[in-house]
C-alpha cells in the first residue's frame, strides 16, 4: 500500500482564541447592521409615541393629571363616536370578508394566465392613491355622477338621487379600499392547500360541500382572520373615506381626533383620544392573536 | 366485500396530449395489481379515473356488475392512498381514521372500536391522539393506509404511496402492505414507477408507456418474457445484442446463437436479443456444453459489495454488462481491463424483440 503523505499537523495548536474572536467579530458587525434600522424605529416611533404618552397626562402648566381621558368619557357623544368607528370597521370587515372568500377561491381555480390577468385589478388599488380611489366613488355616485345621469336619461328617476355623503357611500367606499388587504391573504392560505386533502375526502365519502365544510374552510381560517384584522385594524384608523363619503355624517374616530386637534390649542386631550385608540387597536390585535395563534397552529405542517 | 374492475375503451386526452388511450382493463377481485412506467406515461391519470378525480373522454368502468364511469368519487366508495398522504392536518390521527366512519354515520362506540382495529393493524396502537405533524413519514403513511381501509371500500388504491420514504423504511413497507393486502384480500391497484417494487408486490403488472398497456403479466413473466425493447429496458436491466434471423438461424455479434426463447423481430428480420446481466457466465474457452458462446473484450470490474459488475465490448461493439457473485474472486484476475474473455449464456434465457 502507498503511505499517504501528511503536512505536519497539531491537534492543539491555540487557534480556539482566534476562531472565538472571529465569532464575536461577525456579531458585532450585525448588530452594527442592525443599527441604523432600530434608530429609525426609535426615531418615528417610540418617541412620538412616547412624547404622545406624556403630553395625554399633563396639564397646560405641567402637573400631572388625568383630566384628558376622564372628558373623553364624560360626554356620551364622544363615546358614540368611538362605538361608530368599531361598529363601521366590523361591517366593513364582514363585508369584505363575504366579497373577498369568493374572489380568492376563484382565483385559486383560474388558469394560470386568467388569474394573473385578475390578481392584476386585485393589486393595482394597493398602487392607486386612496384619495383618487374615493373621490371616484364620488363621480360615479355624484349628484351629477354617472349613475344619477343614465337614471335620469333612461326617465327611471327625475330627480337626482343622494347616494353620496352617507353611510352607505362610506362602508362602500372602505370596502373598495379594504379589499386587496384580506383577499392576498385569503388566496395565499387557499393557495398551500393541497388539492388532495379535498380529493382524499371525497374519495373517503365527504360530497362537495361536506369536503368544504369540514376540509377546505378550516384550513382557511388562519388566512381569513389576518386579512379580516388587517382589515379591521385599518379600518379602526381610517380617515379619508370617512371624511370625504361620510359628508360630515359619518364621525369615526380619526375625525373626532382631527377636529379636537384643530380645536384645542393644547395637544393633551387629542394625544388622550389617540392612545384609545391606540390601545383599542392593540387589544384587537392581541385577541385575534390568540384566536388566530391556536388555529394556525393546528394547520401548520 | 370487494369487487372486481373492469374497463373498455377508457379514453383521457388533455388538447392534442393522449393520456389515456382505449384502455381495456380486467383486474380481479382481491388481486394486487400494478401499473408500472415511467412518468407521462398515464398511470396516475387512469388510477385517478378509477377513483373518479378525473372524468373520462369516453368507454366504460365497473365495479362489480356496477357502472361507475359518471359516478362521483364521493359515491365510488375507494379507499385512496395519496403519495404525500394527504393527511387532514386539523384532526389527529384518530379524528383522521374516523372521518370516513363519520360521513357514513357509524355511531361513535362502534367508531371506536374499528379505529382501534384499524390502528393495530397498521401497528400504531397507541398512537390515535398524536397530532399528524408529529409523525415520521413511515408512520403517517400507516395512517393514510388505515383511513383508506378502514371503511372497507370496495378498491383499495395508491399512487405511489411508497416513493416519499427513504430506502430501508420503502423496502419494509412493501412488505407490510403485501402482508396487509393478504390478510385483508382487498382489490388494490398500486401505482408506481418503480420496477422493483412492482416486482416484488404484485400479482399482475400492467407496464404502461404513451397512455397505453405495452404488457401486462405475473412479474416473472414480464421479467423473463419481455415482449419489447420498452419492457425489457424498464423492467431489470438488460442487454440487447443487435441480431438478424433468417429461418431458424440467428446471427449475433458474429456467431451463429441459439435463443429459447420468444422470437419477434420486424420485416428484414432485425430484432435485438435480450439477454440479463445475471444470466450471462464468463467461461474458460474449452467448456464443452449447449451454451450460446460469444467472445469479449473486458473493460472495467465494479465491486458492489454483494456483486461484482463487468463491462465488456463483443466483436460487433456492443456494450454488455455482466454481473456475478463476489467469492468468484479469479473474475478480477481474468477481466483486466484490455483482456479479452468468453462469455456464455442459456439459449433459455434469452428473448428477441423488436428493434422499436
Amino acid at each position: 500500500m502507498n503511505e499517504i503523505a501528511v503536512p505536519p499537523l497539531r491537534r492543539d495548536s491555540g487557534i480556539a482564541p482566534a476562531l472565538a474572536k472571529d465569532a464575536r467579530r461577525e456579531r458585532s458587525l450585525m448588530i452594527g447592521l442592525a443599527l441604523p434600522g432600530l434608530f429609525v424605529v426609535a426615531a418615528v416611533l417610540l418617541s412620538p409615541v412616547g412624547w404622545l404618552i406624556w403630553q395625554s397626562l399633563v396639564d397646560g402648566e405641567g402637573h400631572f393629571t388625568l383630566h384628558h381621558y376622564l372628558s373623553l368619557f364624560s360626554e356620551p357623544k364622544r363615546l358614540s363616536y368611538l362605538q361608530n368607528t368599531f361598529l363601521l370597521s366590523a361591517e366593513v370587515t364582514v363585508i369584505c370578508s363575504l366579497l373577498a372568500y369568493p374572489l380568492a377561491f376563484a382565483l385559486t381555480v383560474l388558469p394560470e394566465r386568467l388569474r394573473k390577468f385578475c390578481m392584476f385589478f386585485v393589486v393595482v388599488p394597493l398602487l392607486t392613491s386612496v384619495l383618487v380611489r374615493t373621490y371616484a366613488w364620488l363621480i360615479i355616485l355624484g349628484r351629477r355622477g354617472i349613475v344619477n345621469n343614465v337614471l335620469a336619461n333612461l326617465g327611471v328617476i327625475d330627480e337626482p338621487l343622494n347616494l353620496v355623503y352617507n353611510y352607505f357611500c362610506t362602508v362602500l367606499g372602505m370596502v373598495h379600499v379594504m379589499m386587496p388587504m384580506i383577499v392576498l391573504p385569503l388566496y395565499a392560505a387557499m393557495k398551500s392547500i393541497d388539492g388532495d386533502l379535498v380529493r382524499a375526502a371525497s374519495s373517503l365519502g365527504a360530497t362537495p360541500s361536506t369536503a368544504f365544510r369540514d376540509i377546505f374552510f378550516p384550513l382557511t381560517l388562519p388566512g381569513l382572520f389576518a386579512g379580516a384584522t388587517l382589515v379591521f385594524v385599518l379600518s379602526l384608523g381610517y380617515y379619508v373615506t370617512p371624511s370625504i363619503l361620510g359628508g360630515g355624517k359619518v364621525i369615526v374616530w380619526a375625525i373626532f381626533l382631527e377636529q379636537t386637534v384643530s380645536f384645542n390649542t393644547q395637544w393633551g386631550p387629542a394625544a388622550a383620544a389617540g392612545l384609545l385608540l391606540l390601545g383599542a387597536t392593540v387589544a384587537v390585535l392581541v385577541l385575534a392573536r390568540t384566536l388566530v395563534g391556536v388555529k394556525a397552529n393546528q394547520v401548520e405542517l | 366485500m370487494t369487487q372486481s374492475i373492469s374497463m373498455r375503451g377508457v379514453r383521457k386526452s388533455y388538447g392534442s396530449v393522449i393520456a389515456l388511450d382505449h384502455i381495456d382493463l380486467d383486474i380481479r377481485d382481491g388481486e394486487f395489481f400494478t401499473l408500472l412506467g415511467p412518468s407521462g406515461s398515464g398511470k396516475t391519470t387512469l388510477l385517478m379515473v378509477i377513483a373518479g378525480f378525473i372524468r373520462a373522454d369516453g368507454g366504460s368502468l365497473k365495479f362489480g356488475d356496477t357502472e361507475v364511469i359518471r359516478m362521483p368519487p364521493h359515491r365510488r366508495d375507494v379507499g385512496v392512498v395519496f403519495q404525500n398522504y394527504a393527511l387532514f392536518p386539523h384532526m389527529d390521527v384518530s379524528e383522521n381514521i374516523a372521518y370516513p366512519l363519520k360521513l357514513r354515520h357509524v355511531p361513535a362506540a362502534e367508531r371506536r372500536v374499528k379505529v382501534e382495529e384499524a390502528l393495530k393493524l397498521v401497528r400504531l396502537d397507541g398512537l390515535g391522539h398524536r397530532r399528524v405533524q408529529e409523525l415520521s413519514g413511515g408512520q403517517r403513511q400507516r395512517v393514510a393506509l388505515a383511513r383508506a381501509v378502514v371503511f372497507a371500500p370496495k378498491v383499495l388504491l395508491m399512487d405511489e404511496p411508497l416513493s416519499a420514504l427513504d430506502k430501508n423504511l420503502r423496502e419494509q413497507m412493501q412488505v407490510e402492505l403485501k402482508r396487509l393486502h393478504q390478510s385483508l384480500k382487498m382489490t388494490t391497484v398500486y401505482v408506481t414507477h418503480d420496477q422493483g417494487e412492482a416486482i416484488a408486490m404484485s400479482d399482475r403488472v400492467a407496464v404502461m408507456d404513451n397512455g397505453r398497456i405495452i404488457q401486462m403479466g405475473k412479474p416473472r413473466d414480464l421479467y423473463e418474457t419481455p415482449e419489447s425493447r420498452f419492457v425489457a429496458q424498464f423492467i431489470g436491466e438488460s442487454n440487447l445484442i443487435p441480431v438478424s434471423v433468417t429461418g431458424s438461424t440467428v446471427i449475433g455479434a458474429g456467431a451463429d446463437l441459439k435463443v429459447g426463447g420468444r422470437i419477434d423481430t420486424d420485416s428484414s428480420g432485425q430484432g435485438f436479443l435480450v439477454i440479463r446481466p445475471e444470466r450471462i457466465q464468463i467461461v474458460k474457452t474449452h467448456d464443452g456444453s449447449d451454451l450460446n458462446r460469444l467472445s469479449a473484450t473486458a473493460q472495467e470490474v465494479i465491486y458492489r459489495g454483494d456483486e461484482l459488475t463487468v463491462y465488456a465490448i463483443l466483436t460487433d461493439g456492443t456494450e454488455i454488462s455482466i454481473r456475478c457473485g463476489v467469492h468468484h474472486r479469479a473474475v478480477e484476475e481474468i477481466c483486466k481491463p484490455g483482456e479479452r474473455i468468453d462469455i456464455a449464456f442459456h439459449p433459455e434465457d434469452s428473448v428477441i424483440v423488436r428493434p422499436t
